[in-house]
């Protein structure tokens, strides 16, 4: 039933498709591009931590500048969205560079 | 072939600490190719246990075996009696030999010393790279022999997302398969095929229907 | 019969270039800043975008957001991820936002969660957004389920909206799956925010080379920049994004950056208005939602028009 189902809309698909009347046929152009070699610390592990409930799992979180895995303790996440760790923050001096929030507390 | 890497040896060293007689058992199938826990990563896991418990004031005595495949009992039953020896096994297969040794041996304790990590290949040496999702219903024919479902870090079947930057992923540093995959099917004049959408997936085939178990009836010998 | 048709989509229908703007749900669980902000955006953006746990961070939750513009008199646009719900749930939902009044919806992939506040979480995955689109667009228009079981009655109605990035890679695949998009059921597009110019003209040119543009009404999205230090951030650590330099210049050797980047938004909505194909411009002023208003008055997008049938002013 839901394969026919969905049969039944590829070949309405594959129709209303053919009858787009002059699309031109699919190509990749090769553009030569320069890639920046990127590395990717892998070897931040979670945390166990004893809270008041009990041990949990504390993870870290991944500096969007140095592209480092960090201890959640060692990084900042700003209500926007950016997260770094404290080194790269020191050097936006805790300032959202998006939003300008305060960071240093 | 499934790849697996040595734990950390302080965590091999902390699941030990309270044994005196282990055995270290090898197998000589993938773990071997990949480095990880052939007869030569026995010897060595064997002979560092054995220095670090030196230091202290409690000898380790290890035994070290190596066998064909843990993952079939025939190959354990030729261990039995050492395994009698040891209190415990420290087994240096993937997830599938650990367990196979502990229904094996039921009264020891199995320790794993590997992490098991994925289904795949090496492509360059000391490199290896996960190829099969083991998702139980290949789809390979429709994008060019390149699997996203193990290989795009969101497993999309109708990619690639956008996250995909001069060819790589955004998420780890591997290749975008999407792009892969297009360029491939481009080499191959089949371009148009990826315009059909690919339909959901049976993810019942894979781990998310459960424990699978594969019978074949025309292969098994009645008792 | 007039069918029940969001605000947005009317608009779009009258041959109007639509703005829509966004709001980043809080952190918390407090709605008061949703409200303010859908309130402070009434009357300058036809619809509001509510984000579904953007870049992976937990946040309150879009739906619930969605229902915080509603009670402002705003029309929101809610977005849904395929990372954090499998099909049951995503069904689930959307059963339950159309209830509560929501018509526009946004398919996405969804960030990955490594790059979020829970990196070691699981994720779904279950369907991409693409056959989101088509499941959504099944429930509305064969009413059914994903499974093809039927929708016995009052099945959801959303107008369907999408992503187009033209500044990710493969440039060419970008454009086919966005056609891949419309065939799977997306009436609108919302793209990547926009600053280099030239590559989307590019791109544009591709878009109406296949048609795509009489298909489906296509945003453009924006950001205005406060300052050359948020455009020196973006432009080294932001994927998927493309400043170019002269923009970061223009700012830094601004007297009032703040001003100037008022100027290059505007300059920037009144050149992609020109842009044929393009029905409207997504205005994404994170952290700067206060200067929506004044982007929209000097660009020339007020008064935002009346959607005909549609009493509420929306927001």
């Amino acid at each position: 039933m839901q394969i026919q189902g969905i049969q039944k809309l590829q070949t309405d698909e594959n129709r209303q498709a053919s009858q787009e009347p002059d699309s031109p046929s699919l190509h990749i152009i090769t553009k030569p591009v320069e890639t920046e070699e990127i590395s990717f610390g892998e070897t931040a592990e979670p945390i166990r931590e004893q809270r008041k409930s009990g041990w949990t799992v504390t993870a870290y979180y991944w500096c969007r500048v140095c592209k480092q895995k960090t201890p959640v303790t060692d990084a900042k996440s700003c209500d926007c969205g950016v997260t770094m760790c404290n080194v790269c923050w020191a050097e936006w001096d805790f300032t959202c560079p998006i939003c300008e929030s305060d960071m240093s507390k | 072939m499934i790849i697996a890497e040595q734990k950390p040896f302080e965590e091999i060293a902390k699941m030990t600490a309270n044994f005196d007689k282990v055995l270290l058992l090898g197998c000589n199938e993938c773990v071997t190719v990949c480095l990880a826990g052939g007869e030569k990563e026995v010897g060595v896991l064997a002979a560092s246990l054995r220095m670090l418990r030196k230091q202290g004031d409690r000898p380790l005595i290890t035994l070290e075996e190596t066998v064909t495949r843990q993952c079939e009992w025939e190959y354990l039953d030729q261990i039995e009696k050492l395994a009698e020896e040891a209190e415990c096994i420290i087994s240096m297969a993937c997830g599938v030999g650990v367990q196979f040794v502990a229904e094996r041996f039921p009264d020891k304790w199995v320790i794993p010393a590997l992490n098991t990590k994925s289904a795949g290949g090496s492509v360059k040496h000391g490199i290896w790279e996960e190829r099969c999702g083991l998702c139980g219903e290949c789809i390979l024919y429709k994008t060019g022999g390149v699997c996203p479902v193990a290989r795009c870090s969101k497993r999309i079947l109708n990619g690639p997302c956008g996250g995909s930057q001069n060819g790589k992923c955004e998420v780890k540093d591997v290749d975008c398969i999407w792009d892969q995959i297009y360029k491939r099917m481009a080499a191959l004049g089949r371009m148009d095929w990826l315009m059909e959408i690919e339909p959901e997936k049976d993810w019942s085939k894979a781990r998310d229907g459960g424990p699978r178990k594969l019978i074949r009836e025309d292969v098994m010998i009645s008792e | 019969m007039s069918e029940n048709k969001s605000r947005l989509q009317t608009l779009f229908e009258q041959g109007e270039f639509v703005v829509t703007g966004e709001i980043g749900p809080p952190k918390s669980a407090n709605g008061e800043g949703i409200r303010k902000h859908a309130e402070h955006l009434k009357g300058y953006c036809d619809a509001t975008n509510l984000t579904d746990n953007q870049t992976a961070i937990v946040r309150l939750s879009s739906i619930a957001a969605g229902m915080h513009v509603l009670k402002a008199g705003g029309e929101p646009i809610i977005q849904m991820t395929c990372r954090d719900r499998n099909r049951i749930a995503i069904q689930s939902d959307l059963l339950g936002a159309y209830s509560l009044g929501m018509k526009n919806m946004l398919c996405l992939t969804g960030d990955h969660q490594s790059f979020g506040n829970h990196p070691t979480a699981a994720n779904v995955f279950d369907v991409d957004s693409i056959q989101l689109i088509r499941m959504v667009k099944r429930m509305k228009d064969e009413k059914v389920f994903a499974c093809g079981e039927a929708i016995k009655k009052d099945e959801p109605r959303f107008f369907i909206g999408a992503v187009a990035n033209p500044f990710a890679d493969p440039f060419e695949v970008r454009v086919y799956r966005m056609e891949k998009k419309i065939n799977a059921g997306a009436q609108f597009f919302q793209t990547q925010i926009i600053f280099d110019l030239e590559r989307f003209e590019r791109w544009m040119e591709l878009v109406r080379e296949r048609g795509l543009h009489e298909r489906a009404y296509i945003m453009a999205g924006v950001m205005p920049v406060k300052s050359a230090k948020v455009a020196a951030y973006m432009q080294k650590n932001v994927s998927g994004m493309i400043v170019p330099d002269e923009m970061v210049t223009r700012l830094k050797n601004a007297e009032d950056q703040q001003a100037e980047a008022v100027e290059i938004c505007v300059e920037q909505i009144k050149h992609i208005r020109k842009i044929k194909g393009v029905s409207g411009v997504h205005i994404m002023a994170v952290g700067w939602e206060e200067i929506v208003p004044s982007i929209a008055e000097k660009a020339g997008l007020l008064p935002r028009p009346q959607a005909a049938g549609i009493a509420r002013v929306a927001g």
